[in-house]
């Protein structure tokens, strides 16, 4: 077969480089640069070069490490809650029942509404004094007095941790689902005759294939989950007393509501770096079990 | 399902390609006409619907000025405002709060329109509005609107526990909320906006008032740590006892306006424009003979009555490149005539407003206490970096409420953080 | 048999949970937005509302100058508009690129190593440089500028999946045409494309969804009515101004009508594109 120099087709790929170098890439060697400096975002003063003060100031800022152990514990904790409340729903509505197809069809509902529908849905049934869960939690007896969920330190963050996996634990559920219904019922079958129960059957045959597809759903949800920002920024805006502000809203205070933009990329950068990291190292070990 | 698919996709692409044709097609640039922007913030008074009406009124006297308003909540009014100017793509005019003015005026921002401002423009203002829209003897904005946190109180709760006057001191005040919360009328009489948000601090500073308190001595140097104390331990001795509504710490402005005017409070704190609004049926279970207004009493013994500037000002940007268009839209927009048409939720700046009848007409109560408030108003810090200082004494104040540091330690350890940055 | 009924029992009181999770706070949303603000600020709750209230959506729907109304409608118009630009460029930039990397293995995969990988990149990491770019060529505020951001969301899932699909498809039909005579614009156009309407169409309708659930980008980049979308409208509805409970969910549901409709008329092939692709590897 002959084809082309290959140079030539180049071009068809040109439109998509440029669009993503010029949204993403120049912008982020930008950032890059701009966190060996102290510019501000006034843009005022002459830009000087500042090594890696940036940097070094960045580990010994204890707000940023703190912003960083909450982004930590909101991805590991919504990913975590996701992935196994996704599959034992898959699992659920793959049996046969009444109305199973309903109950399928709604599956999807959750995901399909605003990631900012979404936060302000919840806030609105969080509010402390006219929310629906503090009414319906009090009715059914469960708590004598209304709790302040958004406004206590050691609640807000599970409170928008529980918002996040409502919306999208439904990906994780989807996702199982397909992989489930395309199981062959013939290895099922053959697994009973030879006298495998419920449970070696899960373990044996159902859990091996649906895995590669939750693997999929676990890595696009660690990614989003770590990179969180507007739930955050619409429930609590951090607050309070800085108890759920992520990392990347305290990038986006540092550098937009500080005016500090070097040591904000720096910050950007590290988080970037460590992001990066996380998911190659998780790549890894999908790779080595392989 | 392919079908469909196709379908939707022949759909989307004749649509996109339409609204891109539409797009381009009605924007024919006049060269006459002067284009300027103006940032200004989503509120509740004066409303997006009011701005953009005056502005309306003001393009038709004006026929050669083309003004474009956009609205941003006041979380991003003062970031929106640095980033565009500093982008190069600067507002000719802007709504600032008397906070950012320190900032602005340290980064060379704004014009000086001293000699743009007659004697009689400048006498016919309160005095309590130049008072941050000039920096180092440069008039540098107009006044927009004052304002401060009011005391509202529900004259019913206290009639029924007892008490026929409006509280004299913050004793006082506590006092009434106790007898009203053992009477069982209301649960919390108290409630306050105390969510990490700029609200904090302007309730928590006119209690620092009211106590005398104050954020900085003579050089600038902040002292809250000693001279705040005392409104701390006031705000934590009423939580502490069940007064204050514990859902306070998630609280800004427009949740205590819905807690106070659906009855489940005896006393908060707000802005001016709650009045009307708690006394509209349509937004409130409050008749309007229950609704009490008036300025926070000090602390006995110390001084009768506390307030802290919570106002706003109108600026032109020194990157504009039509100061004179953009001034003019700033002096209609904080004009007499305009400001008293508008006064529904917000009320002038003009003096002599306060003399018209038809201002105070139904609401004499509102207008007496802006009256004195306005005589009082002291205001929060003038510094650089106000924004992140405010930040961290927001986190911190928070920590004391939250009982995870003691006040001293809390306020010792935002001013030491303070330091730090500046 | 008992135990046959018991777990019978089980998957049914599962499955009642599960449609109660799913259900409530969503229509939830529904009620509050009918709901008169009186009967939203009592305690406890009025959780049926006295009266049906639809003023809220009235207020949002009707074009009066200046008005709520206005703004709404024109974010709803925005957002459409963004949404649908940045699917129609993604799409045509996504085919030709796709077909590359199917075709021609090899050193180019890592263009689209790159492409994937920003993905990880939080967004605030480079939206500054990138707000100062767009203010230098005056792109602020414009629904076209937003698209194209979007695109860089949009268009990584799009060129894996897209080129998932282009794998499938034999090279041989290609080179038949080829022999033809026919251009690389003919071989796409005529032969490829035609095989790949189904998948396009569920790509494009996963990243209509994306776009329409944009936030960060469209709150720092847009602020008038002539570009603001319906995330950032409704977001500055329920913070700050003057505001009711019913008109924020009314906000919430209108927004919400578009991705749901879609979401439970095609979820089959949306869910096909979710698990395209990545499973294979």
């Amino acid at each position: 077969m002959t084809n082309p120099p290959v140079r030539h087709y180049s071009l068809l790929i040109a439109p998509m480089v440029i669009i993503m170098g010029a949204v993403i890439g120049w912008p982020l060697i930008r950032t890059l640069m701009l966190s060996f400096t102290d510019a501000t975002m006034m843009g005022l003063n002459p830009i000087s070069f500042v090594g890696l003060s940036n940097f070094q100031k960045a580990f010994s800022d204890s707000g940023f490490i703190s912003a960083l152990k909450i982004s930590l514990i909101f991805a590991v904790s919504v990913v975590t809650i996701e992935m196994m409340l996704g599959t034992t729903v898959a699992l659920l509505v793959n049996e046969p029942f009444k109305g199973r197809n309903i109950l399928r069809a709604l599956l999807i509902l959750p995901w399909a509404i605003p990631t900012v529908v979404n936060a302000i849905m919840w806030r609105l049934i969080y509010n402390p004094e006219y929310g629906a869960l503090n009414s319906l939690l009090t009715q059914m007896g469960l708590i004598d007095s209304y709790i302040s969920w958004l406004g206590n330190p050691d609640k807000a963050l599970v409170a928008i941790i529980f918002a996040d996996v409502w919306k999208n634990f439904s990906l994780v559920a989807l996702i199982a689902l397909a992989s489930l219904q395309s199981l062959s019922s013939a290895q099922m079958e053959a697994a009973k005759i030879d006298g495998a129960n419920a449970i070696q059957r899960f373990g044996y045959i159902t859990l091996p294939h649906i895995i590669p597809s939750l693997q999929v759903a676990l890595v696009l949800r660690i990614i989003e989950a770590v990179k969180v920002f507007d739930i955050i920024y619409i429930m609590t805006k951090g607050g309070p007393a800085n108890k759920t502000r992520s990392g990347s809203i305290f990038v986006y205070q540092e550098a937009f509501t500080n005016s500090r933009m070097g040591s904000g990329a720096a910050f950007a950068v590290i988080m970037v770096s460590l992001i990066v990291i996380l998911i190659l190292f998780y790549m890894r070990i999908l790779m080595k079990k392989k | 399902m392919k079908k469909l698919c196709l379908v939707f996709l022949c759909v989307l692409l004749s649509t996109s390609v339409m609204s891109v044709f539409a797009g381009g097609a009605n924007e024919k640039p006049d060269s006459n006409v002067i284009e300027l922007r103006f940032l200004a913030m989503a509120q509740a008074a004066y409303s997006e619907q009011n701005v953009n009406d005056m502005t309306a009124d003001f393009m038709k006297a004006n026929p050669n000025i083309k003004i474009y308003t956009e609205f941003v909540p006041y979380e991003e009014l003062r970031n929106k405002t640095l980033l565009a100017y500093g982008s190069n793509n600067p507002y000719d005019a802007v709504l600032i709060d008397d906070i950012w003015y320190a900032e602005y005026v340290d980064n060379n921002m704004l014009i000086d329109i001293t000699e743009d401002i007659p004697k009689s423009y400048k006498n016919g203002v309160l005095a309590g509005g130049w008072n941050f829209t000039t920096k180092n003897d440069k008039i540098v904005g107009l006044p927009w609107f004052l304002d401060t946190m009011y005391l509202f109180f529900n004259e019913d709760m206290l009639k029924k526990a007892g008490y026929d006057h409006q509280p004299t001191s913050l004793e006082e005040m506590v006092e009434m909320g106790r007898t009203i919360k053992t009477k069982g009328i209301v649960e919390y009489p108290f409630v306050f906006s105390l969510a990490q948000a700029e609200a904090l601090i302007c309730v928590y500073s006119n209690f620092l008032e009211a106590f005398n308190g104050s954020f900085q001595d003579d050089e600038g140097n902040y002292i809250i740590d000693t001279s705040g104390l005392e409104a701390l331990n006031f705000l934590l001795a009423i939580k502490d006892e069940g007064l204050l509504n514990p859902n306070s710490a998630e609280y800004l402005e427009e949740d205590v306006r819905r807690v106070f005017s659906s009855g489940d409070a005896a006393f908060t704190m707000n802005w001016a424009y709650m009045y009307a609004l708690a006394v509209d049926p349509a937004e409130s279970s409050l008749t309007k003979n229950s609704v009490g207004i008036m300025v926070l009493p000090g602390a006995k013994g110390i001084k009768a009555s506390a307030a802290m500037s919570g106002s706003m000002g109108l600026s032109v940007l020194n990157k504009t490149e039509h100061p004179a268009e953009a001034l003019a839209y700033i002096k209609y927009l904080s004009s007499k005539e305009v400001q008293d048409t508008y006064s529904n939720l917000q009320l002038p700046v003009w003096e002599a407003s306060y003399d018209d009848p038809a201002i105070a007409a139904g609401r004499e109560m509102l207008v007496g206490a802006a009256k004195k408030a306005f005589s009082i108003m002291n205001v929060r810090p003038s510094d650089p970096n106000y924004q992140e200082a405010s930040a961290i004494f927001q986190q911190y104040i928070q920590l004391a409420l939250f009982g995870d540091l003691s006040p001293e330690e809390a306020l010792s350890m935002a001013v030491n953080k303070v330091r730090e940055i500046q | 048999m008992r135990t046959f009924r018991f777990s019978r029992f089980l998957i049914y009181s599962a499955a009642c949970t599960l449609l109660i999770y799913i259900l409530a706070p969503f229509i939830w949303l529904v009620i509050m937005s009918i709901s008169s603000s009186a009967d939203l600020t009592t305690k406890p709750l009025q959780w049926i509302p006295s009266a049906l209230d639809i003023s809220a959506y009235r207020e949002l729907l009707t074009m009066g100058i200046n008005s709520r109304g206005e703004l709404f409608l024109n974010g709803l118009r925005n957002s459409l508009k963004t949404a649908l630009m940045a699917v129609t460029i993604s799409m045509l930039v996504t085919i030709p690129a796709a077909w590359v990397f199917s075709r021609f293995k090899g050193k180019k995969n890592i263009i689209l190593s790159l492409a994937i990988f920003t993905f990880m990149l939080p967004p605030v990491a480079y939206a500054l440089p990138l707000y100062r770019m767009l203010a230098k060529i005056g792109w602020l505020d414009k629904s076209y500028a937003v698209a194209l951001v979007y695109c860089t969301i949009i268009l990584p899932f799009c060129v894996w999946l897209i080129k998932e699909n282009i794998d499938n498809i034999p090279y041989e039909l290609e080179e038949a045409a080829f022999i033809d005579g026919a251009g690389i614009f003919k071989r796409i156009t005529m032969v490829v494309l035609p095989l790949l309407l189904p998948a396009l169409g569920t790509v494009a309708l996963l990243a209509t969804i994306m776009a329409w659930d944009e936030y960060f980008y469209a709150m720092l980049y847009t602020n008038s009515k002539q570009a603001i979308t319906l995330p950032v409208v409704i977001a500055n509805l329920a913070s700050g101004r003057q505001s009711n409970y019913s008109l924020i969910a009314a906000g919430g549901v209108l927004a919400s009508t578009p991705p749901v409709i879609i979401g439970l008329l095609f979820q089959r092939s949306l869910v096909k594109g979710m698990v395209m692709g990545g499973v294979k590897e």
